[in-house]
């Protein structure tokens, strides 16, 4: 088959997914050509995989939107111009399958032109998931509803319902295309992010449980970032018996605070390697204290440190969770709130508000002790990991989508 | 005749033309064919001097030269072949080849005009590109787009002025209504013309307009405002395009109209390869150019006067002046339309 990938190429975490598979495809006989449009496009490169240029809405602008919790977060005419760019890349690679990972105008662009197309996904971004995304009724005391009792439950449906109907009536143009195109799903707000034929849940059920579940949605397990990169020269780090934490701000940070962050670690008494993800200029390793690197093997530094401080980023907690590593968060958008809400409910970490990180700093390296020391948290971790260890989610993608879409 | 010719005639005919009037005739004798005009089939004010019967002709012997390689064949086309008979637009010798497949081949039958509203999708750099670039390396013709938005409402508003002439003028008006099939049965019996399902009419017109054939009734609803009407609905399906292109030539002799049609043939080949949908937009450039022949019979002093401004209007939004606006078209996104016209056989267009 000749695949077209589609990936939202402003952030790892969606190169990554597409990048696995494409290579268990690729060792398959498959071509695979991938499309974007931002300085990250090279990780693709180097994996020996041609990159044709294709739009995509700025990641500040994205991203922005998302914060604020603006529920349109894209503009009908930015949907207009990526679904022309796909089209055009249509015509140009004549693909067999398209599969799109984060590219939002994926299933309306070959809905229109009759192409098939599959999508890897995060539970949280489908209409199947079992837990709300903006939990409503949390504020009820767990005295007054318990929170495994039938009518909390009824409460949660309740919850999904509404906040799908309220983001599906927010960016009305999904559904507004889907029915002016007469596609034969109907393409929300909500399922924009899935397949039109297939759709591949990077996620596993424990971590993100769904409820009615369709035939062509497959858990797959996470595809995390495999890291062409070689070890920093200064490794392996010199913690000297304090504890080894690992920072990894992912790409979609907010600006000013590693400067802070970098001022305290200092006083501390830990050791830490900050993986700034190009965000930050300007910080200096110091040997045994803080090692700052702009990217770094996370496979490399997770199996040797005792505690990863993220976002709350969907692919670093499945990988801190790989190694069996408990978590702190500090999420910024609704996606990475959502996942730490799961971190928290399965006991392998705790969540900071970054307002709460801005005002007292202090706080995350209280909460960071509190998570490396207590053993709950890396028990509970190591369970998962076990479940995790037997995983091997590209061939399963590669599997899945040659016995939906044959092997030509 | 050769079973390949046969099939490549009948991809030939998929060629349109005015109203779907199919203005040829083709005989196939001692292993050459022979492409006639019939004068008689357009007889509309937009056909002076044969010039969209030419286009079309061109459209014909460009879906030929298309499709030929892809069974075998090679094509030598003589434009007039007959200095004494103008009606003889081709001869066409053909010889075996090697077979290659060209790539607009396989929309020659997927081709079609879609009168439905667009969907505001803009148009990209490639496709922008690969429009312009249509006509073969070394073609008179030259296609000038426009796709910015306010450029784009500034033709919308000439061209829709297009369906109101029809509705002012008997000739236009009579010509249309020739040609509408009022249902399938009647488009296929006939396999001409236009099936009423093409016009792409809203509910409550799709009841109405079977009135509208009686050109007294129009007469009267002509006082009452209808072409403005008519003219206020065209322009707002001319302003959901995403771009809006001309074809112009140098000059408009007959065998420069051949080749503009061969040319546009292209264009419009191309458009549905990109995944676009078409609507030809043709009557006001081709009634431009009447006029400027000196034809202004059937024409009173306002449709003359309305004619002239938008031959001014249209040469200055594409950028055509000292050159002759033969087609036009808009172009966006859409859902198929709901039917398309059908061709008569080629047996009959022997």
């Amino acid at each position: 088959m000749r695949i077209l990938c589609l990936p939202y190429t402003h952030t790892l975490s969606h190169i990554s997914r597409p990048l696995a598979i494409a290579a268990a495809l690729r060792a398959r006989g498959h071509e695979i050509i991938f499309a974007g449009d931002s300085p990250k496009d090279h990780f693709i490169r180097s994996e020996g995989f041609e990159v044709l240029p294709a739009y995509q809405v700025e990641p500040d602008i994205l991203f922005n939107r998302i914060r604020q919790g603006k529920l349109q977060f894209v503009s009908d005419d930015e949907l207009y111009k990526m679904i022309a760019a796909d089209r055009d890349l249509y015509r140009q690679v004549q693909p067999d399958l398209v599969l799109s990972d984060g590219r939002f105008s994926a299933p309306l662009s070959t809905g229109i032109d009759g192409i098939p197309q599959a999508a890897v996904v995060n539970v949280s971004s489908t209409e199947y998931r079992a837990l709300p995304y903006i939990p409503f009724f949390e504020w009820l005391p767990e005295k007054l509803i318990k929170r495994d009792s039938p009518f909390w439950k009824s409460l949660d449906r309740f919850n999904l319902a509404l906040e799908m109907l309220v983001f599906d009536n927010a960016a009305t143009v999904f559904k507004k295309l889907s029915r002016q195109f007469a596609l034969p799903r109907t393409v929300t707000a909500t399922n924009c992010l899935a397949g039109n034929d297939l759709t591949l849940l990077a996620d596993i059920p424990e971590y993100f449980p769904t409820r009615n579940l369709p035939a062509d949605y497959h858990y797959i397990g996470p595809l995390t970032w495999q890291s062409p990169l070689p070890p920093p020269a200064w490794w392996p780090p010199k913690n000297d018996g304090k504890r080894l934490i690992y920072f990894t701000m992912g790409t979609t940070w907010m600006g000013g605070s590693f400067t802070t962050l970098y001022e305290r670690l200092r006083q501390e008494g830990l050791t830490a390697i900050i993986a700034t993800g190009g965000q930050a200029r300007g910080l200096e390793t110091i040997e045994g204290e803080v090692y700052v690197e702009e990217f770094v093997d996370g496979d490399l530094v997770m199996a040797a440190c005792d505690l990863v401080v993220c976002h709350g980023g969907n692919g670093t907690i499945y990988q801190a969770l790989q190694h069996g590593k408990p978590i702190v968060g500090i999420p910024t958008i609704p996606d990475q709130q959502f996942n730490m809400r799961r971190v928290k409910a399965l006991g392998v970490g705790e969540s900071l508000d970054p307002k709460e990180f801005a005002e007292h700093p202090r706080n995350l390296f209280a909460l960071a002790h509190r998570v490396a020391e207590a053993p709950g948290y890396r028990e509970n971790a190591k369970r998962l990991q076990a479940q995790l260890a037997p995983l091997t989610p590209a061939q399963k993608a590669a599997d899945l989508i040659e016995a939906r879409f044959g092997v030509k | 005749m050769d079973e390949r010719i046969a099939q490549l005639l009948k991809l030939a005919v998929a060629a349109p033309s005015g109203d779907n009037c199919q203005p040829w005739r083709l005989t196939w004798a001692d292993g050459r064919l022979q492409l006639f005009n019939r004068p008689n089939q357009d007889t509309s004010l937009y056909n002076h001097a044969q010039r969209a019967s030419l286009l079309a002709h061109g459209a014909l012997l460009e879906n030929l030269t298309i499709a030929a390689p892809g069974l075998g064949l090679r094509a030598e086309i003589r434009l007039f072949p007959d200095p004494v008979a103008p009606e003889q637009v081709a001869e066409v010798i053909f010889a075996e080849g090697e077979t290659v497949n060209d790539p607009l081949s396989y929309w020659i039958e997927r081709r079609c005009t879609n009168r439905k509203k667009y969907v505001p999708i803009p148009l990209t750099e490639f496709q922008r590109r690969e429009l312009v670039a249509a006509p073969a390396d070394g073609a008179a013709a030259r296609v000038h787009l426009v796709h910015e938005p306010d450029e784009v409402r500034v033709l919308a508003a000439l061209l829709a002025k297009n369906d109101r002439l029809v509705f002012e003028n008997r000739n236009l008006h009579a010509f249309l209504f020739d040609h509408l099939r009022w249902s399938d049965e009647e488009a296929r019996a006939s396999g001409d013309g236009m099936d009423i399902k093409t016009l792409e009419l809203a509910p409550p017109d799709r009841l109405a307009f079977p009135l509208l054939k009686h050109w007294l009734l129009v007469g009267f609803l002509n006082r009452l405002g209808l072409p403005h009407l008519i003219e206020h609905t065209a322009l707002k399906l001319l302003g959901s395009s995403a771009g809006i292109a001309g074809v112009s030539l140098p000059d408009l002799e007959p065998a420069s109209l051949v080749l503009g049609g061969r040319a546009m043939q292209r264009f419009w080949l191309q458009a549905t390869a990109l995944g676009l949908a078409v609507q030809p937009v043709a009557g006001l450039a081709l009634l431009v150019q009447r006029l400027r022949s000196g034809n202004t019979d059937e024409l009173d002093e306002a449709q003359r006067a309305l004619v002239t401004e938008v031959g001014a209007g249209l040469d200055r939004a594409f950028g055509s002046a000292g050159r002759s606006l033969v087609m036009c078209f808009r172009l966006g996104t859409s859902v198929p339309p709901s039917a398309r016209a059908l061709r008569r056989s080629v047996e009959s267009a022997r």
